[in-house]
């Protein structure tokens, strides 16, 4: 077992003893599930939202509904993929929300001056490459500036790991045009990055 | 395109800091929770916390996003139970014929 796995199974220990202690309603244990997740739920949420405000509004919202119903949660997926599909599903309902009134396009100068990236882990060789960190960070900066058509199914595919057809039912789009904007999406990420370098 | 994947793959343990303590500003919140605050656990919530916590939905979802890979696990199982009832009748025939010989 490389350390990698052993530190995430750990953690998939450590967070199912916080979710019990939490569920009896032990609040140091709900704070340090907090601790553990606020991080990731944060990043999901500006990643859709693209506004740190609301991407903390966001995750103060994904937090205070699991605080009410953690007590009912049986735990048939992880805490992880249950916060996750949460945090998804809040930020969708926002985006729909605003997406009337506020100006779609954001440029791509003004967000990168608003978030920094780290890393939660690194694989040898990701540490071993600086390149590799930066070229991560681009692309990221590439997927942020994304109109909404292509940037949302683009992260709930390959950050978020949701399928085709969730996408196409979350976003009300036919699952073609789901694979398509997901593949254009790629491929303008592509572009963009040969022509910074 | 492989490189942009492998890229993407690595932005999955990619997160962003807050440019403010996220985890105190929770943990403030959440000790300040009111009545009202139920109202977020609305209808499209409360859909979503029923269907995580039934086994059942949980098993066709998987079922659903996965089609090809039950199909294939259809048909193995099904070729499997086809076999072994075609080799218990080669063996119960086998044993008639070894007895009419007897």
């Amino acid at each position: 077992m490389d350390k990698n796995n052993k530190r995430s199974r750990l953690s998939e220990i450590d967070e199912k003893v916080l979710v019990a202690k939490s569920k009896r309603g032990d609040k140091a244990a709900f704070e340090e599930l907090v601790r553990q997740f606020s991080r990731y739920v944060y990043t999901t949420a500006f990643f859709i939202l693209r506004d740190t405000h609301e991407a903390e509004d966001a995750s103060q919202e994904v937090f205070v509904k699991v605080y009410l119903s953690i007590k009912g949660f049986r735990g048939l997926s992880s805490f992880k993929t249950w916060i996750r599909k949460l945090t998804v599903n809040t930020c969708i309902d926002k985006l729909r929300l605003h997406s009337k009134t506020k100006d779609k396009k954001v440029s791509l100068e003004k967000i990168t001056e608003e978030y920094e990236v780290v890393f939660t882990k690194f694989s040898q060789s990701l540490e071993k490459s600086f390149f590799n960190k930066e070229t991560v960070k681009e692309v990221l900066k590439i997927m942020v500036s994304l109109d909404e058509s292509y940037r949302i199914p683009l992260i709930l595919r390959d950050l978020q790991d949701y399928s085709y057809r969730e996408i196409s039912e979350l976003t009300n789009k036919p699952i073609g045009t789901v694979k398509t904007n997901i593949h254009r999406a790629r491929k303008i990420i592509k572009d963009k990055l040969k022509s910074y370098r | 395109m492989n490189n942009i994947n492998r890229y993407l793959k690595i932005a999955r343990d990619a997160v962003i800091k807050p440019s403010d303590d996220i985890d105190k500003k929770i943990i403030n919140r959440i000790s300040h929770i009111s009545k009202s605050d139920e109202k977020l656990l609305d209808e499209k919530f409360l859909d979503y916390f029923k269907k995580s916590n039934s086994r059942v939905y949980l098993i066709i979802e998987k079922i659903r996003n996965n089609p090809e890979a039950f199909t294939a696990l259809v048909a193995t199982v099904i070729f499997i139970i086809v076999f072994m009832l075609f080799m218990v009748r080669v063996f119960s025939s086998r044993e008639k014929t070894a007895g009419n010989n007897r």
